[in-house]
């Protein structure tokens, strides 16, 4: 036993540096608060009711279905890298499709969470199975995310199997290589229900059609809003794994993947994201003269005050424009910093995006004699956000420190 | 365990559990648990009725739904000519005020240590018998129902214990009659409302909480067919578009306290074109213009024209006045309003000011509605609170909430600090019952037998029969048999054994079954029939005094039907629906216009202060155009601090705050206009 | 997605907003009909409970000009109701003779999809378990099951009431599907002592919705976003009528140049 080590060194992958269990602990304890306060609220809301949240009637949808959504597009990071990396073949994007599937994983298990706070009757949750709508996007999303969730955690497993402790197991050696065998597989199955609900979960928007912020009707449902919001999806997706592996390399000071691998990873995103783009600006150009005139408004109307303003309207916008600059153009995209705020305004474009469909939405008055109203979130849905922070750090950092999560890690750490 | 065995085990299992209902009963459990908690209430089902009454709130004839024995909705009675099935909100709402948790449960009697305590009716009973010997020639009596024919009793019993102060709480009722009288009319002042062709309503709201609403209702209903040219015209004047200046054909924005201005300008501007030979009319014109009104009253010549051509070229026209429920101006306004019907020419004419006659009362020595209205209770307290008047040594309250209800003028606390021992009979605990001495819980109108006769604002004689459609409960005792009771154990004899009894005898008098009103629910209506038109003079409105002059801000306070009244305190569906611009974030809202808004310095959703000598109440401002300029409307009926949790905590008590004033020759209470505004 | 849902019977109203007072009888005798529980803090108008809604509408000049007009809101029972489709688990339907969008609460999950689908905010929302303090429980009536938190809830045009009628006529004989107006009316309806609220069968020619739905005067809201409402309006006043629904500053009242909806479905 070497005393120099880490107690539990024996569990670290092959070939990788940790720090001192005690550190290790003492940076686990600002997620459990967070974790702490989380389940609190979470405990507060399924014991009292929603009434202890900051929604209403006017806002049934509030922050929780913000971030659900959000992080739904951020986490497409691991359906798209699989795609790319099991069934297009991009061999170096192995290097990364393990930590995009636990982004994934944590990503679409966090939305389910807050969803079961979310839904009134949790213990009804399972009646979207029971009696579906087939008519209903929400039903599409229901059984796409959960069969998705399925996949990403049998995409997850193996990342467990190859810890350390069970290298002697012959049985579970067996199993893992299975998976891995497999996997292509899965990542198509990935790839299909992915696809799928990103684009109905544009469509859940487009389709109501009592709010003229993101009614879409004709062409722009069909096939635009589908496509729109898979094409969001996959160039948020993994330009948000990009900054969460630069978050983890900053927070373990390491180099964990390879420069050259993310270059390309950023390299594909602000590709997809041109195409989004250009999408985006059609749709909002047909929105603004087609749709809202027919509907008897103007644009000036969809927007009041600061919180609703067109300043997001725009934002949303210009942050595409800006992402293109930083990720298209080779010269620019080489340069670390505006790599990251590059992927950081396309992020934030995308979270945008899903704030003003949501929130905004909702706020603005349909019948001409309504008032705008407003909407902010309270403690308890900041809580449950941070529940859902909170059990993504541990896992990630659990994950991180016994399961070989970057497969570069040993050699670009070398001494 | 072999791997095959493990496998076959697994599968075997899945395939099983399938198969069986396990899962599947499971699961439909499980949906139906979801919504079988048990604080969710049961529906419990049972003999389902619908029993005719009236509404003792405000007169509405009903159905009322009983299932196995509960009271569980009241309806409107269609079958009723006079309402033809109508429901006001305030009488939608009776059936949970009938189970509020406002209801008082067995009789309350304050300790020395001014809490409340249990006791038993034999001890109220003794206390009753106790307290009515000991003040025996010194005692008073205020009530807040003047429809009902049960008054006879309690006067009666009053008079029968050697004392006459009997008392209604102030209303337009009392002014309006005693201006009637005092010009040389006789009887009850009628309106006609269903007969005429042209209606101007100053100040009453007459389509929301002035008068019998339910048939002023039905008659706008009728007169106002869907999509068709009304048949009634209606002009409102008032200081805001209320409920009933919404559905008017014009409305007059009239400042608050210059309807007499108002109402003279037309009155002289009617008689220029009368051939009149009355002196004590014509004579008057010199005294109001159509100018000063339009100066003072706020008022335009365009509306003022079209308002007098309108009542010239009808038919039938009808002008009466009004306040908000529970206040008064007093004699004045209602003269003018008198006399503006006379020069019409529509005094006792088929859809006019008509007079009704004022019957004898039904007991012996109970007193007529004319000699009780000769005494009003708000001068009463004044003087009995600054020792002008020696107070009674007891009093007692039916149903009359004047702790909450009058302002901080009329000193009902230092009044009733002076008086011996205070009995308050409720339904409900309100803020009158906290300053009394013995508190006992009274039957709630659909618990007792009891009549709405002829309410104020009818064109006719009218008689509803109430009647009990369930047993009181708690501990709840119908007043009238209890107060029988009680004039039995002192050994006096009143003239009737019980309340039903009571009412066969307004029965015989109006010559009708008793039995067939009683089980039907009709309303007796007795035809117009007095087309004599009475000598009026008009000499005593040369006396008025122009009132005082009305301060910079006019206060308008208005009442919202469906929010309750002082004795019933917010019903609990009510809370839904006072509105945003009535009550926010637990302040009173004061609606101001635009113009107004500027001129104090203030703006939508800010915080003002209201000041007046009885004291300051904040307020949160939102500007409504409907509303005239120098004009504040705050609506009353709030800042209860007793009943339940849905009176309590919700804005403040406009009506305290409110200042009054004693009109020089009826020495009847004017609620002022007077109020200060300041930022908040 | 939604399609114009047809009936034999499709029962619906005409308010007409010239006689509405605003006075809140149609709203508290729906609250007493229904079993909604009373609520403490109703002030907070974003969480009030109201099957029926009453607005107050202005026609947006300074005074004197000023004119102001009560707009009760049920639900609309839409012919294209854009509530059923959204929901997922089928707990809100339009599929019986009557044309009434049905609510089952048992079903509903509480996702508040249909909430923020309904354009007329029709919706409501349990956000805490009912609670009826005292002896208030006493009134509830046996018709209508109380709702736990959680679930959504609207106006159901007294669906009850139409059980009723329909059985009575049944067991007389007759042809549920052919009901005179009186023998279902809903308690706003009966509340109502202006008779501003009209109730019937707008398919019936002897039902009386069935002319005024026709009248010039009328109108039903939002009626540009296709959703074919089954709540007529009736206002003599053009700016009432304008307030129906959105009109861009050229265009004329009554006459919206599209249906967004019958575009794309």
């Amino acid at each position: 036993m070497d005393y120099s080590k880490p107690i539990d060194n024996a569990l670290f992958p092959k070939g990788c540096e940790r720090c001192s269990f005690t550190k290790f602990s003492l940076f686990m304890l600002i997620p459990t608060v967070l974790l702490l306060w989380g389940v609190f609220a979470a405990f507060v809301v399924l014991s009292q009711g929603l009434g202890t949240t900051g929604l209403n009637d006017k806002f049934g949808f509030g922050l929780w279905i913000t971030l659900d959504l959000a992080v739904i597009a951020l986490g497409a990071g691991a359906f798209f890298t699989g795609l790319l990396r099991y069934i297009l073949n991009i061999d170096e994007l192995k290097n990364i499709v393990s930590f995009t599937a636990v982004i994934g994983f944590l990503c679409y298990t966090g939305a389910m969470l807050i969803l079961v706070l979310d839904i009134g009757q949790p213990i009804r949750a399972w009646f979207g199975y029971w009696y579906p709508n087939v008519h209903s996007m929400l039903t599409e999303v229901i059984f796409c995310i959960t069969c998705y969730c399925i996949v990403l955690i049998i995409e997850y497993v193996p990342l467990i199997l190859e810890q350390r402790l069970f290298e002697k197991n012959k049985f579970i050696r067996h199993v893992a290589h299975n998976f891995h065998v497999y996997m292509p597989l899965f990542a198509g199955i990935g790839a299909f229900l992915s696809t799928f609900h990103q684009g109905s979960l544009g469509g859940m928007y487009g389709v109501l059609f009592g709010r003229p912020y993101i009614y879409r009707d004709g062409f722009f449902i069909w096939p635009w809003t589908f496509f729109l919001y898979l094409l969001s999806a996959v160039s948020a997706g993994p330009m948000f794994s990009l900054l969460m592996v630069a978050l983890v390399e900053k927070i373990t000071g390491k180099k964990l993947v390879s420069w050259k691998v993310k270059q390309l990873m950023g390299k594909i995103g602000g590709t997809m994201l041109i195409v989004y783009t250009i999408g985006k600006f059609l749709d909002s150009y047909a929105w603004v003269n087609d749709i809202l005139p027919r509907s008897g408004l103007t644009f000036d109307q969809m927007f009041t005050g600061f919180v609703y303003s067109s300043f997001w309207f725009y934002a949303e916008h210009i942050a595409l424009v800006i992402g293109i600059v930083c990720m298209a153009l080779p010269a620019l995209r080489k340069i670390p910093a505006i790599f990251y705020f590059g992927c950081l305004v396309t992020c934030f474009s995308i979270v945008i995006n899903r704030f003003v469909m949501t929130v905004q939405a909702l706020g603005i008055p349909v019948m001409p004699f309504e008032q705008w109203q407003w909407y902010w979130a309270n403690w308890a849905e900041w809580g449950a956000f941070a529940l859902v922070v909170g059990y993504s750090i541990i896992t990630v950092a659990i994950t991180y420190r016994y399961c070989p999560l970057f497969p570069q890690e040993a050699e670009l750490n070398k001494k | 365990m072999q791997r095959r065995g493990f496998l076959k085990f697994a599968l075997g299992g899945t395939v099983g559990l399938v198969a069986s209902p396990a899962i599947w009963t499971t699961l439909y459990d499980l949906a139906y648990w979801t919504q079988n908690w048990g604080w969710i209430p049961r529906l419990q089902k049972g003999e389902d009725l619908s029993i005719a009454t009236v509404s003792k709130l405000d007169g509405t004839p009903l159905k009322v739904r009983t299932v196995d024995g509960r009271v569980v909705r009241t309806n409107g009675n269609k079958e009723n000519a006079y309402s033809k099935g109508g429901l006001t909100p305030l009488a939608a709402s009776e059936v949970q005020l009938l189970y509020s948790e406002s209801r008082i449960k067995r009789p309350l009697k304050r300790g020395f240590d001014g809490g409340y305590a249990y006791i038993s009716w034999e001890e109220a009973e003794n206390i009753l018998k106790e307290k009515t010997g000991e003040a025996k020639g010194s005692m008073a009596f205020l009530s807040a129902d003047s429809s009902s024919s049960l008054n006879d009793v309690y006067s009666a019993f009053l008079a029968e214990n050697g004392s006459k102060d009997f008392f209604f709480m102030p209303s337009d009722e009392q002014a309006a009659t005693l201006a009637w009288h005092a010009l040389g009319g006789s009887g009850r002042i009628g309106y006609d409302i269903a007969n005429s062709d042209c209606i101007l309503a100053v100040g009453a709201n007459f389509l929301d909480s002035w008068g019998p609403v339910a048939h002023n209702r039905a008659v706008f209903n009728e007169t106002h067919q869907n999509a068709e040219d009304a048949s009634q015209a209606i002009y409102y004047a008032g200081a805001m578009q209320n409920n009933t200046a919404v559905v008017s054909d014009l409305w007059l924005p009239v400042k608050t306290g210059t309807e007499e201005i108002f109402l003279g300008a037309i009155l002289a501007e009617l008689v220029k074109s009368a051939a009149l030979a009355d002196e004590s009319l014509t004579s008057l014109t010199g005294r109001y213009s159509l100018e000063e009104a339009n100066k003072v009253c706020g008022t335009s010549m365009e509306s003022m024209q079209k308002l007098v051509s309108a009542l010239k070229n009808a038919n039938r026209p009808l002008v009466f006045a009004g306040t908000t429920e529970g206040q008064s101006q007093g004699t004045g306004v209602h003269m003018l309003a008198i006399a503006v019907n006379a020069v019409l020419g529509r005094i006792n004419q088929d859809g006019g000011l008509v007079s009704l006659p004022m019957d004898d009362p039904l007991l012996p020595s109970a007193q007529s509605l004319t000699d009780i209205f000769t005494r009003n209770f708000v001068s009463f307290s004044m003087q009995v609170a600054s020792g002008a008047k020696e107070a009674p040594k007891l009093l007692f309250i039916n149903d009359a909430n004047p702790v909450y209800a009058l302002s901080k003028d009329a000193e009902v606390k230092e009044c009733l600090a002076k008086i011996d021992y205070k009995i308050c009979f409720a339904s409900h605990f309100n803020e009158t019952c906290k300053e009394c001495d013995l508190v006992l819980p009274i039957a709630h109108g659909l618990e007792r037998f009891d009549d709405v006769y002829t309410p104020y604002g009818s064109g006719n004689i009218n008689w509803t029969l109430a009647k009990p459609v369930a047993e009181p409960h708690y501990q709840a005792r119908p007043l009238g048999e209890l107060i029988l009771a009680l004039a039995d154990e002192l050994g006096q004899n009143l003239g009737v054994s019980d309340i039903p009894s009571l009412l066969e005898k307004r029965a015989q008098a109006l010559h009708v079954n008793f039995k067939e009103y009683l089980e039907s629910g009709n309303t007796y209506q007795e035809a117009f029939y007095n087309f004599t038109v009475p000598t009026l003079n008009f000499m005593p409105l040369h006396s008025k005094q122009a009132k005082a002059p009305v301060s910079d801000i006019a206060l308008y306070t208005y009442t919202n039907a469906a929010a309750g009244t002082p004795s019933t305190g917010i019903p609990p569906y009510a809370n839904r629906a006072i509105t945003d611009y009535q009550l926010q974030d637990g302040l009173c809202v004061a609606q101001i216009n635009k113009a107004t808004a500027q001129k104090l310095g203030l703006g939508n959703g800010q915080k003002a202060m209201l000041q007046t000598k009885n004291g300051a109440m904040l307020v949160l401002v939102q500007i409504y155009e409907g509303i005239m300029p120098d004009v504040i409307a705050v609506m009353a009926g709030l800042g209860h601090t007793e009943f339940d949790r849905f009176s309590v905590g919700k804005g403040d008590n406009i009506l305290a705050l409110t200042q009054i004033d004693m009109e020089a020759d009826s020495d009847l209470p004017v609620w002022l206009n007077t109020v200060s505004v300041v930022k908040g | 997605m939604s399609d114009f849902k047809d009936f034999t019977v499709r029962y619906g109203m005409v308010i007409d907003l010239d006689k509405c007072t605003g006075c809140g009888a149609c709203m508290m005798s729906c609250q007493a009909e229904n079993n909604v529980a009373p609520q403490e803090d109703a002030g907070n108008k974003l969480r009030a409970l109201n099957w029926l809604k009453v607005y107050r509408l202005s026609n947006g000049k300074d005074f004197p000009e000023h004119e102001t007009v009560f707009l009760p809101r049920p639900c609309m029972q839409c012919g294209k109701p854009s509530c059923v489709s959204v929901c997922p688990v089928v707990a809100t339907d339009k599929n019986e003779e009557g044309g009434i969008v049905s609510q089952v609460t048992p079903r509903c999950i509480g996702c508040r999809y249909c909430m923020a689908s309904c354009p007329y905010h029709a919706r409501y929302f349990n956000w805490f378990d009912p609670y009826w303090p005292g002896d208030l429980k006493e009134a509830l009536s046996p018709d209508v099951s109380t709702r736990p938190r959680g679930v959504v809830e609207k106006c159901s045009f007294c669906h009850h009431r139409l059980m009723k009628a329909k059985d009575k006529a049944i067991a007389n004989g007759e042809d549920p599907l052919a009901l005179p107006e009186e023998a279902y009316q809903t308690a706003c309806t009966e509340a109502c002592p202006n008779g501003a609220i009209v109730f019937g069968d707008l398919n019936n020619p002897e039902h009386r919705v069935y002319e005024l739905k026709q009248s010039p005067y009328a109108f039903r809201l939002l009626e540009r976003l296709g959703t074919e409402p089954q709540v007529y309006y009736m206002s003599k006043r053009e700016w009432v009528r304008r307030l129906g629904d959105n009109y861009l500053e050229h265009e004329e009242t009554g006459k919206p140049k599209d249906v967004i909806f019958n575009k794309s479905h």
